[in-house]
């Protein structure tokens, strides 16, 4: 893992050597974030959601609308936005986790909608269509320095510092008890709850810790970008965190940060030659489905 | 004092009575098992129990507590455990993680490792711990399902059917595990088994479940020589089994062999459930496939059809290998099956069903016809009935059905499964009749029974299957005649 | 934001509307509630099949006209269906049924983008053909000629459809392995090729939907993402699995949406999700489905 952090962290340097420029590095790892949570939902609970966008906007839209109205500054702002997008996971948890399977995703995907649908018509506060504007991506004081953020290497480095947060809280998550328990689930869901486990409970939390993960990227993407758009809701972008999940490998600590990298890198790297991206990203999807569905790491791990 | 007391137990699936007016209970350190016919509610019962379903009636107490209702992650923590029928362990997760994880609920950090190597070793899987759950035979399998159970702290273990579909020696292993357990641990065990050896080895009462009551309580000895038991079990008729036409004018017998089986393994996942099967019919026979419960009987036909492929082992029909072959290549060929659940198709009419089988087959209008007025002549019955649909039929309705839905399209040899089962007496002689007209038009027959005698008086000849093995072979005289195997094999 | 404003003529119309698309609504969803049915199949690319239907009127339009449109549209895109369901499809039956899903997901993807490539980004305007467009005037209230007559064919071809279901031998095999499927295969019948067949009859009535909702609904790449999720709510209210279901499921959402556009415009796209969710938390079987279909 320590392997890991390093090429990360020297990662904006390589980039260019593969086609690719600072920004695109800062897009990869928001989206290793994202996919961090959604696996732990996925592959190491055993639930689909296909709705964790709706979490990831709500986080942006949230830091944006208070960030821009109400000046309030910039770490404060995403907190805030981390909080609300977590609040509807957990409103949105309690009331679906007693369903399972395709009732829970058609749940989940419903919800998101709703998101998505406020987002482009409540045109006042979010701007709808047309999406928010001015997010903040100035600097902010940390006591002792300014760490300005404009710069989008310096920025990197600050989205880099929640990367390797995530990382190592889900590292930690699924070595505990918890994260063991959640692999019986996935495994056995009857056997666990006989076993004398609150299985739903389980699951909820999960669930919950699935979108703040999704939140604190929504929100670093909103920084990202300094603007935020209703398409970052639907449930179109909610496949695209299942598919960098599957692509990478479910249930494992680098499956999902590799996935989200190599998906968002082909979404980009194709985009420069045609504008048919999701031609191609759809192809791979499928034949990783049909051939490799344990997904990069996944096969990986096979060959040793 | 009592460990665990139900009165009044019932629970109703829709309008299904599953459970009626179950009075049950077990003192501390015994070892109480519960047999009875498929479907008699056993699991059912286990579920109740656990807290999957809550209970429509009654009560139940465990320590003197009301536990009816509790959720089943409530119930293990007060201290029943459970192990499963269908092995139900983490695959993926090695050995100790499976238990681990279980036992970190109730105990901490180095005394939870401690404590599971402890249930590993009362199980015999300590030298195992690093390997994958999903890699082990399958009688690992289960004494680790049991392991998982021990984790709660259990003074109450329900065990569902650990023997089934294990080899002789995995089985003892297991049978050895549960008597440790009793005598030198002091757990008290409710058991669900067929293998009535085992039963008659381990517990010390028996209690007898029949369609959702309890038909009878006692020792082995007293259930042994139960009559209303063995009229269960035996199908609910008199002795003897009287048919209109006496067997010698039924069609001859040609020398020539039509189905043969050749030590044929059949799985269900890891369970081992046919072990080297090896059986024959001959062309224009009766032949009977008889066992208990779990014998391995319906698995029998259905590795035959191709719908539970075999692993190993060849199968022949009309002199073509039919083992691993698509079922409709294998139906095509001349073979058909009257499941054991009827299974009749509840949205369609009576007259549909009927007609289902000649749907891509290829056969000209006329001869179709003929078959559909063919089996009316047959069940004269359904004559008035063509109209309803499935689900108003009546349960011997539908046996008539489901054989009269068999004999359409090209068919030389008919599968029966457990045909008289569910049905009144009147009727099941009606089949019987039916069968031996059948048979006299040419359709070689290979009929399944847990009702002997009904099998018995049908058969020219009979094998009888037992934990996954063919262990007789003769005509059904001999076998009535041997009174001390006849007992043994299918009396309780 | 909301506007009661509704007198009769405004009441008729909508209710019109919503015939109008909840017949269409309908077929879409009888399609996708057998291949879920029998198939256990989440099949995502229902939605661009109707989009392909819808462009295969504005490929063919200036060589054969409208009518015949309604007939070469779907066979092609049932035959593709079925193309696509017998090579990509048929391997992962075995496999956990997340991974045909998300098989039918990667290929959505894929197939809107082709329609992209094939067609270009930009809508298509259409309207109606020339006899239909128009409106009849009942003094009373007023009707669209071309919905009046989308309800009209619609109908028709649902009474063909019911026809075929409860009085064909293909028809009532079908049926019978929604019910159970193994016995089926018990009985000889190649379950592959119905299983195809069903993808093929499910995928042909997408595309006739697309075709007839092209005049009115216009004609733009992401036309099939926009329908699917109103297709799975029809199924969901309605029932897995079931052909009443998806008819009395379909009317009801076109109608609700129809009157939501009216009264309370804002919230006409959302709406629909609601419904969904309501209908999940409360009753997961839906109106008239199978139990535990899915569960």
């Amino acid at each position: 893992m320590v392997i890991l952090f390093a090429l990360v962290a020297v990662w904006p340097k390589i980039i260019p050597f593969i086609g690719g420029y600072t920004g695109l590095a800062i897009e990869m790892v928001i989206f290793a974030i994202f996919a961090l949570g959604f696996d732990l939902l996925l592959g190491y609970t055993g639930i689909l959601s296909f709705g964790q966008a709706a979490y990831f906007g709500l986080a942006a839209y949230t830091m944006g609308i208070v960030c821009i109205n109400f000046k309030v500054p910039i770490l404060l702002g995403m907190l805030i936005g981390i909080l609300i997008g977590t609040l509807a996971a957990v409103i949105i948890g309690l009331l679906i986790i007693r369903k399972t399977g395709i009732y829970f995703a058609m749940l989940t995907i419903a919800f998101g909608q709703m998101f998505f649908f406020i987002a482009s018509r409540w045109k006042s506060v979010t701007g709808g269509e047309d999406g928010l504007t001015g997010i903040p991506r100035d600097s902010i004081s940390l006591g002792l320095f300014n760490w300005n953020l404009k710069n989008d290497l310096s920025f990197f480095y600050f989205v880099f510092v929640f990367f390797v947060a995530a990382t190592l809280f889900k590292y930690w998550l699924v070595e505990s008890h918890f994260g063991q328990v959640l692999k019986t689930i996935r495994e056995n869901e009857k056997r666990a709850q006989v076993v004398g486990y609150n299985v739903r409970r389980y699951k909820l939390y999960s669930f919950i810790i699935s979108g703040v993960f999704a939140a604190v990227a929504g929100t670093l993407y909103g920084m990202f970008l300094r603007y935020i758009f209703p398409q970052t809701l639907d449930w179109v972008r909610s496949g695209n965190v299942v598919i960098m999940g599957l692509v990478g490998g479910l249930g494992t600590l680098f499956g999902p940060i590799l996935g989200a990298g190599v998906v968002t890198y082909l979404m980009n790297f194709i985009s420069y030659y045609t504008k048919y991206w999701q031609f191609f990203v759809g192809a791979i999807f499928i034949i990783f489905i049909l051939f490799f569905p344990r997904g990069i790491w996944g096969f990986v791990q096979k060959k040793r | 004092m009592k460990l665990l007391e139900t009165t009044g137990l019932g629970i109703n699936f829709g309008s299904l009575e599953a459970l009626q007016n179950v009075n049950f209970s077990i003192k501390p350190g015994e070892l109480r098992s519960i047999i009875g016919p498929n479907g008699a509610g056993k699991t059912t019962f286990f579920n109740l129990l656990t807290g999957v379903h809550p209970p429509s009636k009654g009560q139940i107490r465990f320590k003197g507590e009301d536990i009816a209702g509790l959720k089943p992650h409530q119930i293990a923590r007060k201290g029943i455990g459970r192990s499963f029928q269908i092995t139900a362990i983490f695959p993926e997760l090695t050995v100790f993680e499976n238990v681990l994880i279980p036992a970190m609920y109730y105990h901490k950090g180095s005394k939870a490792r401690d404590r599971v190597m402890e249930i590993l070793e009362e199980v015999g899987l300590a030298d195992k711990t690093n390997e994958v759950a999903g890699n082990l035979s399958h009688g690992d399998q289960r004494h680790l399902d049991i392991a998982i159970a021990l984790t709660c702290k259990a003074e109450l273990l329900l065990l569902d059917e650990p023997t089934s579909g294990l080899p002789p020696e995995e089985s003892l292993r297991t049978v050895e595990l549960i008597n440790k357990l009793k005598n030198e641990k002091g757990y008290t065990i409710i058991l669900i088994e067929h293998k009535m050896d085992v039963v008659l080895k381990v517990s010390d009462a028996i209690t007898v479940l029949y369609f959702g009551r309890k038909l009878a309580e006692g020792t082995p000895e007293e259930i042994q020589q139960n009559e209303e038991v063995q009229k269960a079990y035996l199908g609910g008729m008199e002795k003897g089994f009287s048919l209109s036409q006496k067997k010698g004018e039924r069609a001859k017998s040609t020398k020539r062999e039509i189905l043969r089986l050749e030590k044929v393994n059949t799985y269900y996942g890891e369970s081992h459930v046919l072990q080297d099967i090896s059986l024959m019919v001959r062309e224009g026979e009766i032949v009977s496939l008889l066992g208990r419960n779990g014998a391995g009987k319906t698995t029998t036909l259905r590795s035959i059809l191709g719908l539970t492929p075999p692993r190993t082992g060849v199968i022949t029909f009309n002199n073509e290998t039919i083992n691993g072959k698509p079922t409709n290549r294998i139906v095509k060929s001349g073979l058909s099956l009257v499941p054991a659940e009827r299974r009749i198709f509840q949205n369609l009419t009576l007259h549909e069903n009927l007609e289902l089988p000649f749907f891509l087959k290829g056969i000209p209008a006329q001869e179709k016809r003929e078959q559909l007025e063919q089996a009316y002549e047959y069940f004269p019955a359904m004559k008035d009935r063509s109209h309803h649909k499935g689900n108003r039929l009546s349960g011997g309705e539908q046996q008539m059905l489901a054989v009269a839905r068999a004999l359409m399209g090209h068919v030389n040899c008919m599968l029966l499964d457990e045909p008289s089962q569910g049905l009144a007496p009147l009727i099941v002689r009606h089949v019987a009749e039916i069968i031996l007209e059948i048979n006299k038009a040419g359709v070689t027959i290979l009929l399944v029974e847990q009702n002997a005698l009904m099998a018995l008086a049908l058969a020219d000849r009979v094998y009888v299957i037992d934990q996954g093995q063919i262990v007789y072979e003769g005509t059904p005289q001999e076998l009535l005649s041997d009174q001390e195997l006849s007992q043994n094999l299918l009396g309780v | 934001m909301i506007s009661l404003n509704l007198s009769l003529p405004t009441i008729m119309n909508q209710l019109l509307n919503g015939f109008a698309l909840g017949t269409l609504l309908v077929l879409m969803a009888i399609g996708l509630t057998i291949i879920l049915g029998l198939m256990r199949v989440i099949n995502f690319t229902h939605g661009v099949i109707y989009a392909l239907g819808a462009y295969s009127v504005v490929t063919l339009f200036n060589y054969t006209g409208f009518w015949p449109c309604l007939i070469i549209g779907p066979i092609l895109l049932g035959l593709i269906g079925m193309g696509m369901e017998a090579t990509l499809i048929r391997p992962l039956y075995k496999r956990d049924p997340l991974h045909t899903m998300l098989l039918t997901f990667g290929l959505a993807l894929m197939i809107e983008d082709i329609i992209r490539m094939t067609w270009g980004d930009a809508p298509y305007p259409m309207s109606p053909p020339e006899f239909l467009s128009g409106i009849i005037d009942l003094k009373l209230f007023i009707f669209s000629k071309y919905r009046l007559f989308i309800i009209v064919f619609c109908s028709a071809l649902l009474i063909a459809l019911w026809f075929f279901f409860q009085k064909t031998p293909m028809g009532k095999t079908i049926l019978a392995g929604t019910f159970d499927r193994e016995m089926v295969i018990a009985l000889g019948i190649p379950i592959n090729l119905l299983f195809t067949i069903t993808f093929g009859i499910g995928s042909a009535l997408a595309a006739v939907a697309g075709v007839l909702n092209a005049p009115i609904q216009g004609v733009y790449p992401p036309m099939g993402t926009g329908i699917i999720m109103s297709c799975f709510v029809v199924v969901i209210i309605g029932g897995m699995g079931s052909f009443w279901g998806a008819v009395i499921g379909g009317l009801l959402v076109g109608v609700v949406v129809s009157f939501s556009v009216e009264v309370f415009s804002a919230m006409s796209d959302v709406i629909v999700f609601i419904l969904m969710a309501i209908v999940l938390l409360v009753r997961p079987r839906g109106i008239a489905g199978i139990e535990g279909l899915l569960e």
